[in-house]
């Protein structure tokens, strides 16, 4: 076990290794002058240089990536162009609504798609199972966004139930938090929730006809305890490996639904970035949205190995 | 030969031997409902998306501020947008651009992604390795965010939505393409390919690729309803499709300042896409059950 987790240790290093030429590629190599694109077509050669100056654009491709490198393995992603201040501090102050968001939905979308894609293939073609199809049909065909927009005008514009927009630090009035919070998670979840229940069920249904299954039914074990035991237990490991994958989704999600929902959150700060062309703020995000989900991967990777002994020996 | 000195067995195979491709789809088409609606609204839209002035009532950037934000009516089916233009014209044109986005950004994932993941599964070793490390970095920056990047880059507009939003859908081709080439190389036609002393290129390129296109046609059309919904969250974001150019993000965004006083504005283009989507999945969930009929759940 401590062999493989060192394995998993070292191939994570790698993969972040890639993660960091990928961000830095994507904004330093790809066609388009940033100095452009950031000051605009009619500008003075002197802010020209000095934003050359400031990128470490006159550097060799090389020395440029060793030295974002560097700053980023301490949290020194440089300074935005608009007001000057240093990214981590940009980032560390939007990151509340973010993580509230993001490990609510995560949550929330495990709890519903564990619980209603267990249920609906117990009970196949009963109500939960209809109602279990119906959203994995059209959970993953609707944009997180457009169900935000949906459910704005339905519970804050038509019904008057919630506030449609902003957001309140939970510590500060944990009531409006929680008002405030209803919708954006919803828009989140139920694409996650979609694809969760579509697993959930598919590997129920099939772990349900195994042969220990029907014995354990057979030697008369109650129906709760069959489920619990092994059913669940073996149903849990391939919806583990989406675990990662969930965690990129939502991370992904945040950017369009923060916005919906004029939530001040990582996402929103990188929709805003992207607009005002701040590529030290992408590039960030980009590293750190790696970072976080190569750290999920591994966690994934570890319980995995956790809980079927056999994937530690390959 | 006459029919009566055939056994029964003989009759069947005969018949459906004699049965052409045409009628063989009507009659899948009959017992698969919901592929048959989704093939349906796939021909209109493509219909509607190659010859826009055809369908649409209006010019799709005609303005008219006088009934601007108006109801759905005779005149205007889907009502009006914030600057009296047409909401079904709109549409139409829109889906012109959604369709290309999600075409050509599925193309370029699998143009790029089909040969990497056959090279990975065919060579193995130290070249699959290297390509799935890669892989796997791509996999763990959001797709979304993957494509923000690369708009702040490049700029807006349909060729830089290409290559925004392909490159974050090249892992699911390359993780596909390799998972299934490593399937077929155990098998007889690939051995008995190597032992004729075939170039890999040939091998890979004749004889593996075409026996594994029917899971990669699959992916493709999930991969054009998701450049759809990237499409439109990058333009909802303004960074995709510039205004005044119709395409359904650019719809949801414009329609975004107008919750209050024109919802409509808002579900027209987002019920297209759901559509849309959902119909390229049933169509996707089809074209596996036509070729593998057991892989039906």
């Amino acid at each position: 076990m401590l062999a493989f987790v060192i394995r998993r240790l070292l191939v994570s290093v790698v993969v972040l290794f890639f993660v960091t030429i990928i961000g830095f590629s994507i904004t330093h190599l790809l066609p388009g002058d940033p100095v452009t694109s950031i000051l605009g077509e009619t500008s003075s050669s002197e802010a020209r240089v000095r934003v050359r100056q400031e990128l470490n654009l006159n550097d060799p491709v090389v020395t440029q990536y060793v030295k974002w490198v560097g700053g980023a393995l301490h949290l020194d992603f440089g300074k935005t162009f608009r007001q000057g201040s240093p990214v981590s501090t940009e980032l560390r102050t939007r990151l509340a609504p973010t993580l509230e968001l993001g490990m609510t939905s995560l949550v929330f979308s495990f709890v519903f798609g564990l619980g209603l894609g267990v249920m609906a293939a117990v009970k196949r073609n009963g109500p939960m199972d209809h109602l279990a199809r119906f959203i994995g049909v059209i959970g993953i065909a609707t944009p997180h966004f457009w169900l935000g927009l949906l459910l704005i005008v339905l519970l804050a514009v038509k019904l008057h139930w919630l506030p449609a927009f902003g957001y309140v630090p939970f510590n500060e009035n944990p009531s409006e938090n929680v008002k405030r919070m209803i919708m954006p998670v919803l828009a989140i979840s139920l694409g996650q929730l979609a694809v969760l229940v579509r697993m959930v069920r598919g590997t129920m249904i099939e772990v349900l006809e195994e042969d220990y299954v029907r014995t354990a039914n057979a030697k008369g074990l109650s129906r709760l305890l069959v489920l619990r035991r092994h059913v669940l237990r073996n149903g849990m490991i391939p919806v583990l490996t989406v675990a990662g994958l969930q965690v990129a989704r939502i991370a992904g999600g945040a950017a369009v639904v923060e916005t919906v929902f004029a939530i001040p959150g990582i996402g929103r700060l990188t929709a805003e970035a992207v607009q005002g062309h701040e590529y030290n703020v992408v590039q960030a995000v980009m590293l750190m949205s790696g970072v976080v989900i190569v750290l999920a991967n591994l966690l994934v990777d570890i319980a995995y190995g956790w809980l079927d002994p056999r994937v530690s020996y390959s | 030969m006459t029919a009566s000195s055939l056994s029964t067995s003989e009759i069947t195979i005969y018949r459906q031997a004699s049965r052409s491709l045409p009628r063989l789809g009507l009659r899948y088409l009959r017992r698969h409902p919901a592929e048959t609606v989704a093939l349906c609204w796939l021909i209109l839209l493509i219909l509607v998306a190659l010859l826009p002035a055809v369908f649409a009532p209006y010019a799709p950037n005609l303005q008219s501020l006088k009934i601007r934000l108006a109801g759905p009516s005779s005149l205007h089916l889907l009502g009006t947008d914030e600057l009296g233009r047409d909401t079904l014209t709109r549409v139409i044109y829109g889906s012109r651009v959604s369709a290309t986005v999600g075409l050509l950004s599925a193309g370029f994932a699998a143009v790029f992604g089909i040969p990497l993941g056959l090279i990975a599964g065919y060579f193995g070793g130290y070249a699959d390795a290297a390509i799935m490390r890669v892989v796997d970095a791509l996999l763990a920056i959001p797709g979304l965010v993957l494509a923000l990047g690369v708009v702040t880059a490049v700029g807006g507009g349909v060729w830089p939505l290409m290559l925004a939003i392909g490159i974050g859908y090249i892992p699911a081709f390359v993780r596909l393409t390799r998972g299934s080439v490593i399937g077929e190389m155990g098998k007889l036609y690939v051995q008995g390919a190597n032992a004729t002393g075939l170039s890999p290129v040939r091998i890979m390129w004749r004889h593996i690729l075409p026996n594994i296109m029917s899971p990669l046609t699959v992916q493709v059309t999930v991969a054009v309803g998701l450049g759809i919904i990237i499409e439109a969250s990058l333009s909802f974001l303004g960074v995709g499709i510039r205004p005044p150019q119709a395409s359904w993000g650019v719809m949801l965004k414009a329609s975004y300042g107008y919750l209050e006083q024109q919802p409509i504005l808002s579900v027209i283009p987002g019920m297209a896409i759901i559509l849309t989507v959902m119909s390229l999945n049933f169509l996707g969930d089809g074209i596996r059950d036509w070729f593998d009929p057991r892989a039906r759940g």
